[in-house]
């Protein structure tokens, strides 16, 4: 992959629902893969499995307004970094990733946020497959 | 809770920076503008709710293991194409 292993990610605000999550080890791993693993470094019983939703969908940063971006420091969204949790089904066909409320990361600050797309038509539960 | 009473074009800041201002009365709806600093999001509350439970439904307490993950890999077809 394009980036090390393990870093670890400052969402300054949490995630939405979890104030508290301010620091994330984002993990790579090759046995998850194309997934990662989101670990709360301020509770560890708080993970998430994530994917790069331009695997879903290939235009997916395209959707994301540029002020979003910019309120993280990212100016040119090309070298943001985009996230979306994922709850994976045993049936495979059910796993869906949530499309509707991206991880932003500005990776060169290690920095993130959680927003929420309104005006897209996606949802929280759009199909992996 | 703070409960003020405002007019059609009155506003309400709160801290320094965020002003909220009446813009229309209606019989059931009140229509609102929002001034803030970029960095402060601002949702409709019933949206935001929404996606703090499907946060809370995503979690996992724990990373998958290899055997729980040889169950996904039929999942994702494009799942070797990041290596």
């Amino acid at each position: 992959m394009e980036i090390s292993t393990e870093s670890t990610i400052q969402f300054q605000e949490g995630l939405i629902g979890f104030y508290d999550c301010k620091s994330f080890r984002l993990i790579a791993r090759e046995e998850i893969a194309p997934f990662r693993w989101l670990q709360s470094t301020d509770r560890p019983d708080i993970g998430f499995l994530v994917i790069d939703p331009s695997l879903v969908i290939s235009d997916y940063k395209a959707v994301i307004p540029n002020r979003e971006w910019e309120s993280l420091g990212v100016f040119n969204p090309d070298a943001g970094m985009v996230l979306v949790t994922c709850m994976v089904a045993a049936s495979s066909g059910a796993s869906t990733g949530n499309l509707q409320a991206p991880l932003l990361v500005n990776f060169q600050k290690r920095a993130g946020k959680q927003v929420i797309l309104t005006e897209t038509g996606l949802t929280s539960r759009h199909p992996l497959l | 809770m703070l409960v003020v009473t405002r007019k059609k074009d009155e506003k309400l800041i709160i801290g320094n920076e965020i002003e909220i201002q009446v813009l229309r009365i209606g019989r059931d709806n009140v229509r609102l503008g929002i001034k803030a600093p970029s960095h402060i999001s601002i949702y409709r509350y019933e949206i935001y709710e929404a996606i703090k439970q499907e946060n809370v439904n995503a979690v996992q307490s724990q990373i998958p293991d290899k055997s729980a993950m040889e169950t996904l890999k039929g999942v994702f077809r494009v799942e070797t194409k990041e290596e």
